[in-house]
Order: C-alpha cells, then structure tokens, then sequence
C-alpha cells in the first residue's frame, strides 16, 4: 500500500548570517541544521509520533510536511505524489487534505474572530459549504470536539475560552475540512494536567471514528508511547532510532535510552535503570562531526567521532543509528 | 494562610486557608495546575507577594518566629540567608549585567561577614558544588553566555550560597528538556543530603514530585485537598492510597510510559475562575462522587489515617472503598 506520507532525506538548514560583500572573502555563510536528512514513511489511519529535545528539529519536520516551507533538499510524496511537483490547484487540494493542529491555542486562534467564523473561514476558503449548510457543519464540529450546546459557543470570542477549549477549537477548525492526514504539534504541552487526558482521548476517537492519519510532534514520551503506533527519535536533525510502540522500553540507542530512564515515573514501585548523559546538546550550527550524539555518550569510541553512523534496520520496524549495533 | 489578590476585576483569592508544615531536612512537594495557588505560597513564606497581593491572614512560623511581624529589615535578612528560592526561568531572575560569579559572590557579602576576595572564591566554590565544569571561567560569565540547564544551575547555586535551612524551588525544572531535568533533580536531592536542608518543590509536574519528595501536597484552587507520604499518594507497594477524587482522578489522567496499555481518564470541566470560586468544596463542579454536602459546605483537611490528610466529605467511604 502506498504510505500516505513518504519523506526521503528531508533537509532544511536556516540561513543565519550571509557573508556581507566587505567579508565574503574571510567569512562563510552560517547555517542552522535544524532537519539535516530525515526520512520516514506514515501509513493511513496510523499516529507516527516524532520525539526529541527542543531545537532538535520535529517542529520544522511537521511545517515541512505540510509546505508551509520549502525544504532545502528532499522530496516528500503525499499518497505517492511529489508535494513539490503540484501545481496551485493540486497544492489548494493538498492543504484541504492535511492540517495541523498547534501547540499554543492562544496564539493560534485569531482573537478578532468568533468561533463561527474561525471554524469556518476554511470552509469558505475551499468552498465547501455556505449559508445555513454551514452553520449546521460548525455546529457538528463544535459538538463532536465537544464543546456542547454548540448554540452557546457560537458567537463567542477565543479570550471567553478556557485553554483546553481552545485548543478543541483549534482541532474543530483543523476537521473541518475533512481532512485524511493532520499534523499535531504537541497538542497538549500547553494544557493544564487535568484537561490533558480529555484532548487525547479526544484525538483518539475522532482517529477512530474518521480514519485519520496523525503525525504528532512532541517532547513528552508518556504521551507519544500514549498515543502512536511507531515512533522516531530525533537528535540535532537526525533520525537515531525508529521503533515501534510496543518495543520502545527495549530501545537501543543510547540517546533513546538516555531519554527514557531521565523520564519522571509515577508508579515508585518502577525501577530505572539509570543512563547518565553529560551535558546539553550542543549548538546546531557546529554540529559535532561523527555521531552528533557522540559528544555525550556514555558508550563513546573513537569510530564515534570520526565516523557518522547510517541508519539501519536492525529488526522488523526498528531502525537505529549508532556504530554499537552496525 | 490566606493571600488575597485585589485586582480592579475582583479578588483573587488565590491562597484560601492554607496548612503546612515543613520539618527539618525534609522535602515536601506542592503540585497543582496553574492558577491552584502554589507560586503564591512560595511567594508569601519570603513575603514578595506582588502588587495587588496581600497576605491577609495566618501566619508563617519559621521555627517559632511569625514571619509577618517581621519588619522588613528582618527579613531580608532571612530571605537569601536561611530561607532560599529559585524560580522557573533563570534569565528573568538573573541580573543581565554582572557576572554569575559576582551575583553570588554578592548575595554572599551581604549575608555574611566576609570581604570581596574571599566571597569570589566562595562563590567558584558555589558553582563547583552544582557541578558547573570550569567553575573559575563560568564564574566570568554573564546570564545570557549560559545554556539553560547551566542557568539553572547558577540559580541553585544563589539560592544555597548562605546555606539556607528551607529552599524554594518553584518549578525548578519547566525550562529545560527531560535529560537536563534529570540532572537537575539529582543535583537537588544530593544538595539536600549533604547540606541538611528542607525543601520546598512546587511544580505542575507530579513526576518530578514523586521522584524527588518525601510528603506531597495537592493544591486545587487555593486549597490543598490532599497531603500525605509520597508512598501513599502515589502507586507504591504501601497498602495505602490516595483517596481525593481530585489527586486520583489525575494520577490516572496522565499517560505513564511504563504502562502496557492505559485508558486515561479525562477530568470533566475545566480549572475554576478563581474570582468567583464554586461554593463549598472546590471541586465539586467536576467531581464524579459529587453529593449535596459538597455544594453547601467546605470540606475540612481532616487526618484520615496517620500522616495522611484529606480534604473532602466523603473520605471515610473512599477510604473504606480503596481498602477493598
């Protein structure tokens, strides 16, 4: 089956600081590599979930997806189809298709604009619906993100809303125009703990219910392992590990390792087994040569240094990048 | 205690009828979500509640001196010296322009009867105890040549540098990536051990609070609800649990990377308008154990079992439930 998403050695490098005409010749341009070849494939009606450390590059990987920037090289194909090659029309189509739900709901949501009109400002743009036809469809929506009666939430503006109401407004908005695939850059990072659970749930049964494929960006393992069925690691850029759910307590790399036993546990009777890592990653302009992570391994050899590890499957659905397992 | 804020909308009451105790070397954990009150407490045992806040009743007894008669001469000279604190974001807290070295090496003098030099050399001293590498030349730096995690550091290091008997960390850890915090929550349970102190942890994170605490205290809107040994709060080999509708409800809200497979419960409702609280217990407009009583009437933090207190009318049958 073709995957719906397929991106091949995905690289965007931020352009910082460009040599001036005076220092062209003593200076080279600085570049950010903030996605430095990622490649990874999401089937229909699967959550492939993207984790990693802030700057490490999966809020870039989400924007990417969706062409809301251009990437420096790399293809990425939706349902087999390069989302470069698209012309206005296809690309019209494209975005009706995928979506993305934010991290902030308060900045996301313009503060000008009743919950009518935000929900169905996307309708309109892709002439969906009208008239009273529309108002039916948002009234749906706010019932099923479940905002109910709907009547009330209407007319309101996104200040009278509570963060968790909100961000059920920003995921109405993002279905309404029934899309296949949708971006969730964590979803639920700036929520109170109590309304957490809800979102997810929330998210759960509408991929139940209307066969969405989910890419979810996040820094919370728990809610990753919670709500994917495969998961990638990223590291500077880089994809380290890719594991399938189930197997992610037996994961190998060190950095995956290093992240899951620094994770705070609940449960006092779990035992961690402790991997220390020294320091912060460092900065992404000189990125370390060899494996990235090298410079905070506690496995580190000399090959580490000098030599970048491929990406290999090592079993069914696990894919590692570390010199240890090559 | 209670901690009013008196804003043109309205009082904020923010803190409402506060108890808790902190003994010595020990660590006790406030968690709560945001808006619960938890900063505010923090705040009014230093007393730095800002503009418009005011304490408005209670008291702060540390060890058996009021801390609200003090003038404010005195305590200032508490404040740095035996009670330290450490806050969220380390760039807003850190002054931009002097050196790490010599904001410490300040906080020093002025507490203690030392001279320039020497209070230099204390400070390199302070950032090598929180495991700053190259403690000599980071003690040049400013705030802004630091990585987060590094930033952090040096807030704990201020905090400690008069050897505090109580220390305040108010989310020590929201500003960093789990690794870091990892690193940063050891660091704070070695410098506990070996300094002696009791600790103050107040987060929105009840992992951090059940890694790192001995008691727990549970903050819902201006209130603690529940308080208890971190073995009875949270999932332990103890045959005690928590019993809150609140704390347990919560505890299985959160994803839990250990479990196989998990079906989170979602908290109906949403966290109170702290101008116009509900009636009675707090909660109940999101309780599912709801009952008349709970509309009418305050619940009080009642002992329950030893050590363990409950803020809530029907503790006896949840507590009767539980043991089955």
């Amino acid at each position: 089956m073709t995957p719906i998403i397929k991106v091949e050695d995905l690289k965007k490098y931020f352009l910082i600081e460009r040599p001036s005409l005076f220092k062209i010749l003593s200076k080279k341009s600085l570049f950010v590599y903030a996605v430095d070849g990622v490649s990874f494939e999401i089937q229909k009606g699967e959550t492939y979930g993207l984790v990693g450390e802030s700057g490490c590059g999966k809020t870039t990987i989400g924007r990417l997806l969706l062409n809301l920037i251009e990437p420096t090289s790399g293809k990425i194909y939706f349902k087999g189809e390069n989302i470069q090659s698209f012309d206005k029309k296809k690309m019209k189509q494209f975005r009706r298709t995928a979506q993305i739900i934010f991290q902030d709901p308060f900045a996301s949501l313009d503060p000008r604009m009743p919950v009518k009109k935000i929900i169905g400002e996307a309708i309109d743009i892709h002439k969906l619906s009208e008239g009273e036809e529309k108002l039916m469809i948002i009234k749906h929506l706010l019932e099923r993100v479940g905002l109910n009666p709907a009547d009330q939430f209407m007319d309101r503006y996104p200040h009278e809303f509570s963060g968790g109401q909100k961000q059920r407004i920003g995921i109405a908005r993002a279905l309404s125009v029934n899309p296949e695939f949708i971006v969730a850059d964590e979803p639920v990072s700036s929520l109170d703990m109590s309304v957490r659970a809800a979102v997810l749930n929330l998210m759960k049964d509408l991929q139940k219910d209307l066969e969405l494929t989910y890419l979810l960006i996040s820094h919370d393992l728990a809610v990753v392992r919670h709500m994917s069925n495969r998961i990638g690691v990223l590291y500077m850029g880089k994809k380290i590990e890719e594991i399938h759910t189930r197997d992610l307590m037996n994961a190998n790399h060190p950095y995956t390792q290093a992240l899951l036993s620094a994770f705070p546990r609940i449960d006092l009777n779990i035992e961690r087994k402790l991997v220390n890592v020294k320091g912060e990653i460092p900065s992404s302009i000189n990125v370390p040569t060899g494996c990235r992570f090298h410079t905070r391994c506690p496995y580190k050899e000399t090959i580490c240094v000098e030599q970048e590890p491929q990406i290999i499957e090592i079993s069914k659905d696990h894919l590692i990048a570390c010199h240890m397992f090559s | 205690m209670k901690t009013y804020f008196f804003t043109t909308k309205g009082v904020v009451k923010a803190v409402d009828g506060v108890n808790l105790i902190i003994r010595k070397g020990e660590s006790v954990g406030l968690v709560g979500e945001s808006g619960s009150g938890k900063s505010t407490i923090g705040l009014s045992i230093i007393r730095l509640i800002p503009f418009p806040g005011r304490i408005i009743d209670g008291e702060i007894k540390f060890h058996d001196e009021n801390l609200l008669e003090k003038s404010e001469k005195e305590i200032r000279q508490i404040r740095g010296s035996k009670i330290g604190m450490c806050f969220q974001d380390p760039l807003t807290y850190l002054n931009p322009v002097i050196s790490v070295g010599g904001q410490i090496a300040e906080c020093i003098e002025a507490h203690r009867d030392i001279n320039k030099k020497e209070s230099m050399k204390e400070a390199i001293n302070m950032l090598e105890l929180v495991n700053i590498s190259d403690p000599m030349e980071r003690a040049k730096d400013y705030p802004f040549q630091l990585s987060g995690g590094m930033r952090q550091r040096v807030m704990i290091a201020l905090a400690i540098s008069c050897n505090p008997e109580l220390f305040i960390a108010d989310e020590p850890t929201t500003a960093v990536d789990v690794i870091v915090q990892r690193q940063i929550l050891e660091l704070l349970r070695d410098l506990k051990n070996e300094l002696n102190m009791s600790l103050l942890l107040i987060t929105h994170d009840i992992g951090i609070v059940a890694e790192l605490c001995d008691k727990v205290a549970v903050m819902y809107a201006g209130r603690i609800v529940e308080f208890g040994d971190a073995e009875t709060i949270f999932p332990s080999k103890s045959s005690r649990h928590a019993i809150h509708p609140y704390t347990t409800d919560l505890l299985n809200s959160i994803p839990q990377l250990d479990k196989k497979s998990q079906n989170l419960v979602s908290i109906k409702g949403v966290v109170p308008d702290m101008i116009n609280p509900p009636s009675g217990c707090r909660f109940h407009p999101r309780c599912p154990y709801v009952i008349d009583l709970c509309i009418e009437k305050n619940p009080e933090l009642i002992e329950i079992e030893s050590g363990h207190l409950v803020a809530c009318h029907l503790s006896d049958l949840l507590l009767k439930e539980e043991a089955k």
